[in-house]
């Protein structure tokens, strides 16, 4: 077949199958027989089996589930409680006051979810009613929200980091202290945005009622948030040091994170039970769509199309900038109706080749994917964290979209550093002992 | 019939989990040897088929439970009747891949057990024993996607839709 006929027959499936409600894993697994039917391939049934035992069967993969139960666990302790009680202390002298909960406890909740709408749903459940108790202005509530809640793709342990790390042929843990800077970039980002429009207009803000707490007593408040940062930063530290691999640092977060919650009187039968039950969910879920996401691989492989598009786009001689500025705004579009791993999976099966063949790093490469999926979550006017955030608080979703916005443009910043300065991603681990 | 097969799913889903606490413990057990100087043998091989049988016994379960996504904004905006036709023809599609897939996976199966083909690792293991758990997984899927077929076209409300966020 023509391969331009190609190109058309199979996006039309994609679209078509996606939009009317066919579940993301099978129709990966579609787009891909059609493929191989088209390119006239034999035994695509074999070619099927193969792939997907040999995609499901990974040890690098073990981390998946393994992160994810970690995050179970400890959303099932009193987490995101413990997070206002122990960060608004902290606060007072900040402008913006309290606003900074919702990034912070993003910030921090997203480290032990590393998944993006469970982090803006668990934070806003929190933090969302008390502020606006408290008079806090709707727009910057819900902007901060939207905003760092994306933050669970990025600050790892990340999920999604994983997936891309797996089809991308990356390593984890190097993705995983890529994703460090970026992250914290972010953070001083929102902040710096959050501090400076409570500057210029504090008057919307509700006057400051509480008193100042010694030190002492700050820290009294905030101790049950220690256990937690420490065991962050021991699973970060144990892959970064080199002591661990990825997946070896999930096993030993799965511990930690089991007892904590022993410690604190959370852990019983049932917690136990459901935080298993949903990591076993998600984790079957994910994995499913990365075992068709590496039938599709192949089946693209077959038919030469991203080697061709690769082609194509190192004769139309675009530069690396000029390419990424094209990504972006074809990763928005999916955003507006696509969750971020079908986004990471549709782009390494497609996208890859001609990354690859532009000389641009696959690892920074990861953490740009990262950083466009998350803005893309917030997209005006659809995104998946704006689903969430309307859920939570009933407000409609355009006036959320445009609360959001300058949370959108801020990572829109983002993405313009990172571009600008490489170094920003590939620094740290460069430096890593491994 | 129904509540026989509700407990097959669940079932299946908890020998999943089950799985996936074995991952951790071999995991840690590995960790906690390489301190004494003791190697466990290939804790990475076992990890990747426990893995794989926690995906695949987990299918039905996590379907049953509205976990696999779906793009659903463009169907809500739809009539309710159009929305019930769409839901058949997806589910249907769902389930005609599913049994292809399920039939191949068995196939593969079949095929390591009669070439008596082994797992590469340090402890060569016959390769359809970690396989097996793949087939059974899919089939049962396959199952429930049809079990929630002939539910709907009878009138009632697929257990993923009442689930579904």
């Amino acid at each position: 077949m023509e391969i331009a006929n190609l190109v058309i027959v199979l996006s039309a499936v994609l679209f078509a199958a996606l939009l009317a409600g066919v579940w993301v894993a099978a129709t990966l697994f579609l787009v891909a027989f059609v493929a191989l039917s088209l390119n006239g391939n034999d035994n695509i049934g074999l070619l099927m089996a193969t792939t997907t035992w040999g995609a499901s069967a990974t040890w690098t993969l073990a981390a998946l589930p393994l992160f994810i139960w970690m995050g179970e666990i400890l959303f099932r302790t009193r987490l995101s409680e413990d997070l206002f009680h122990g960060l608004a202390p902290w606060l007072k002298r900040v402008p913006g006051r309290l606003l900074h909960v919702n990034i912070l406890g993003c910030t921090i909740f997203a480290a032990v979810s590393g998944s993006s709408a469970a982090t803006a749903a668990t934070i806003g459940r929190m933090t969302f009613p008390e502020l606006q108790r408290r008079g806090y202005p709707q727009r910057m509530t819900i902007g901060t929200l939207a905003g760092s809640g994306t933050l669970g793709f990025l600050i790892p342990p990340s999920i999604i980091l994983i997936v891309y790390g797996v089809s991308a042929e990356v390593s984890i843990a190097r993705l995983f202290i890529a994703g460090v800077l970026p992250g914290a970039m972010l953070v001083v980002l929102f902040m710096g945005y959050t501090a400076t429009w409570s500057i210029l207009n504090s008057s919307q803000l509700p006057a400051d009622d509480s008193p100042d707490l010694p030190l002492k007593q700050k820290l009294y408040l905030t101790r049950r948030l220690f256990p937690v940062l420490g065991l962050i930063l021991f699973v970060l530290g144990s892959i970064y040091a080199g002591w661990a691999t990825a997946t070896e640092a999930a096993a030993l977060g799965v511990f930690g994170a089991l007892f904590l919650s022993w410690v604190t009187g959370n852990l019983s039968r049932e917690t136990f039970m459901a935080s298993l039950l949903g990591a076993t969910r998600t984790s079957c879920m994910i994995t499913f769509i990365i075992a068709g996401a590496a039938f599709l691989s192949l089946a693209m492989g077959f038919t030469g199309l991203p080697r061709l598009l690769a082609e194509e786009i190192a004769a139309l001689g675009l530069s690396p900038v000029m390419l990424i500025v094209a990504l972006t705004v074809f990763f928005m579009l999916l955003g507006c109706f696509l969750d971020g791993i079908s986004i990471v999976v549709l782009t390494t099966s497609i996208v890859l080749p001609m990354i690859e063949r532009s000389g641009i790093d696959l690892l920074w490469f990861g953490i740009y994917v990262v950083l466009v999926v998350e803005m893309s979550q917030i997209t005006p006017p659809v995104g998946f964290n704006l689903f969430v955030i309307q859920g939570l608080t009933k407000v409609d979703i355009i006036r959320i979209a445009r609360y959001a916005l300058p949370f959108f443009l801020l990572l829109m910043t983002a993405i313009v550093l990172l571009t600008a300065f490489p170094g920003i991603a590939t620094w740290l681990p460069a430096r890593m002992t491994a | 019939m129904r509540s026989f097969l509700d407990r097959l799913y669940f079932g299946a889903g908890a020998v999943a989990g089950a799985c996936i606490v074995l991952i951790t413990v071999m995991i840690l057990a590995q960790i906690i040897g390489r301190w004494f100087g003791v190697i466990i043998p290939s804790t990475e091989d076992f990890s990747g088929y426990l893995l794989a049988a926690a995906t695949f016994l987990a299918l039905a379960y996590t379907f049953r439970n509205g976990g696999h996504i779906r793009v659903t904004l463009l169907i809500h905006r739809l009539s309710s009747p159009l929305q019930r036709r769409l839901t058949y023809a997806v589910l249907l599609l769902f389930a005609v891949i599913m049994g292809w897939g399920a039939w191949h996976v068995c196939y593969l199966v079949y095929e390591s057990w009669s070439f008596e083909e082994l797992s590469q690792g340090y402890i060569a293991i016959p390769l359809w024993i970690p396989q097996v758990p793949m087939a059974l997984g899919a089939v049962l899927f396959f199952v429930a996607l049809a079990d929630d077929l002939i539910c709907s076209l009878r009138g009632a409300t697929p257990t993923f839709l009442e689930l579904e966020e």
